[in-house]
């Protein structure tokens, strides 16, 4: 057994974004911690929305999903948007037949369609 | 017929949240070497993720087996999981999307039957849990 | 009984397969070329598979009573997949099994209470090699639809950033998934965030049909592409009410051109009229 820790959630503040690029897996103890990180940097960042990079992911289970849910709802209750961003064909697909839905939370192709949609929507609010 | 002459067999103890990352690995490992399509593959690898989780949450520890199968001319994976926990009094709706003792979305057991070609369940209260699943390589 | 002859087929019956070798592939080869003609398979093949059949099944004889022995099996399935992909039928597969048996008789020609052990064994061969000719015969069916699927999914680029999926056919549920992870892959391949799914050329939608085209909407919306359905005729559109199909969370359109139209708008293009 390697004692290897899984790499964990790397958070980049963009121009009032949150970029958050998740590794290939995350490990549990790191996906029940992502939330509070998210929350500070947002508050700290005054950030208006969270772009979560999901491109690496290769799995994501029914716990992964709840994990998401609860950070998006809790970004919403900070005033600020999320935003999933290259969710791969074969977990999509994976994440649809299990059920499993990501409730309100508005997806992009790639974070560069994420940040020019937010940008995009930022610009037209204000 | 396949090179590789040994069938894949082997056994992942499960005994808390850090065997889940030795479980995907084993499966992930498992599934290449059968030769799944990416899509099945993921299906398999995340059928494992509830299946394990659910041990990790009811009953604390159990294992997985992962064997390979080949019937007619067909290979595929067989996944066992089994524990000694408390057992499900009502297999039935536990097998309901939605249903859920508390700790997660309900979707385990019957999202990971959604997954696979086969499942089947095997419990009562009191005399643990097992549960088979397998994916036929396409 | 059975005792006492196992000492005659475990030391003598190899012997004798061993010294007449030659004579006795012979003899097989006039059978088969008398009662199992195979014009699809070159002559030199039914040589060194009769050679081989008949070294794995002498090495078989060597244990009382005879087992299959994974050397047997490597050969007949070996030999079931020849046949199957020559497109020979099982029952000649089987035959050809079979028909060392009449080998046997001309080895065995003393007789013996022995015979009924191998004539087991040859029964089991001749079994193992019909199911190794059909499971082959399968893959080979699996893999000719999987061509006819890939073949009749073609994922078309209308404009940049729309693709387009002429439906045509029936939607079983094989095809429903290749369809499915064709078009997810194209959509981020391309980096396409509009995908119009036209099943104008799908004969019937039943409820099944339904549910694999809101999954595969569902997926695509996960990914940051939306679908639109284009091509319900009026006679399916009223089938898919009266079964209850609820497709409102979709967005849908009569035909591909509106289906177009309406990805022009999101997309902020506007379509002018040249002169």
């Amino acid at each position: 057994m390697t004692a290897a820790t899984p790499p964990s959630a790397h958070i980049i503040p963009l121009d009032g974004i949150l970029v958050v690029t998740l590794p290939p897996l995350l490990g549990d103890s790191d996906a029940e911690h992502l939330a509070e990180q998210v929350g500070e940097r947002l508050v700290a960042e005054q950030a208006h929305a969270v772009l979560i990079d999901m491109a690496q992911m290769r799995m994501i289970d029914s716990h992964m999903g709840r994990v998401l849910n609860v950070m998006a709802s809790m970004i919403r209750m900070l005033g600020a948007e999320t935003m999933v961003a290259g969710l791969r064909p074969e977990v999509a697909m994976t994440m649809v037949e299990l059920g499993m839905d990501l409730g309100g939370i508005r997806a992009a192709l790639s974070v560069r369609h994420g940040l020019a949609d937010l940008r995009a929507r930022a610009g037209r609010s204000e | 017929m396949r090179p590789a002459a040994r069938p894949i067999r082997t056994t992942v103890p499960v005994h808390g949240e850090e065997s889940l990352a030795a479980a995907h690995r084993t499966v992930d490992e498992a599934g290449q070497a059968l030769g799944y399509g990416l899509v099945d593959q993921t299906k398999l690898v995340t059928a494992a993720s509830e299946l394990v989780r659910n041990i990790v949450l009811y009953a604390g520890s159990g294992q997985m087996e992962v064997e390979e199968l080949s019937r007619g001319g067909q290979s595929g994976l067989r996944l066992t999981f089994t524990d000694q926990g408390p057992g499900i009094p009502d297999v039935g709706r536990a097998m309901q999307d939605g249903y859920s003792t508390g700790k997660g979305m309900g979707l385990g057991l019957p999202g990971a039957r959604r997954l696979v070609h086969e499942f089947s369940i095997d419990s009562a209260a009191g005399s643990g849990t097992r549960v088979t699943i397998v994916l036929w390589r396409r | 009984m059975k005792a006492a002859a196992m000492p005659f087929l475990h030391d003598l019956a190899p012997a004798s397969l061993l010294s007449e070798r030659q004579r006795l592939l012979t003899v097989w080869r006039t059978y088969l070329g008398d009662y199992l003609p195979m014009p699809q398979i070159d002559h030199r093949i039914v040589q060194d598979l009769c050679e081989g059949l008949l070294d794995a099944f002498t090495e078989a004889l060597g244990t009382a009573p005879p087992v299959m022995t994974e050397g047997l099996r490597d050969l007949l399935s070996a030999l079931s997949v020849e046949f199957a992909e020559r497109g020979l039928t099982p029952s000649q597969t089987a035959t050809f099994v079979f028909s060392l048996k009449h080998v046997l008789n001309e080895a065995f020609s003393g007789g013996s209470g022995a015979m009924e052990d191998i004539h087991k064994l040859v029964d089991a061969m001749g079994l193992y090699s019909v199911d190794a000719f059909i499971g082959r015969r399968e893959q080979i069916i699996r893999r000719q639809s999987q061509e006819l699927v890939d073949l009749s999914v073609p994922v078309v680029p209308l404009w940049e950033g729309v693709l387009s999926l002429p439906i045509i056919g029936t939607l079983d549920s094989s095809r429903a998934q290749a369809i499915t992870e064709k078009l997810l892959f194209e959509i981020a391949r391309s980096g396409s965030r509009y995908a119009i799914l036209d099943i104008s050329g799908v004969p019937t939608v039943d409820t099944q049909t339904a549910q694999h085209l809101a999954k595969t909407v569902a997926a695509a919306r996960l990914m940051g592409a939306e679908c639109v359905i284009t091509g319900i005729r009026p006679a399916i559109a009223q089938v898919m009410v009266s079964l209850g199909i609820n497709l409102s969370s979709i967005e849908t359109r009569f035909s591909l051109a509106e289906g177009l139209r309406y990805c022009f708008g999101k997309l902020n293009y506007t379509v002018i009229q040249g002169g």
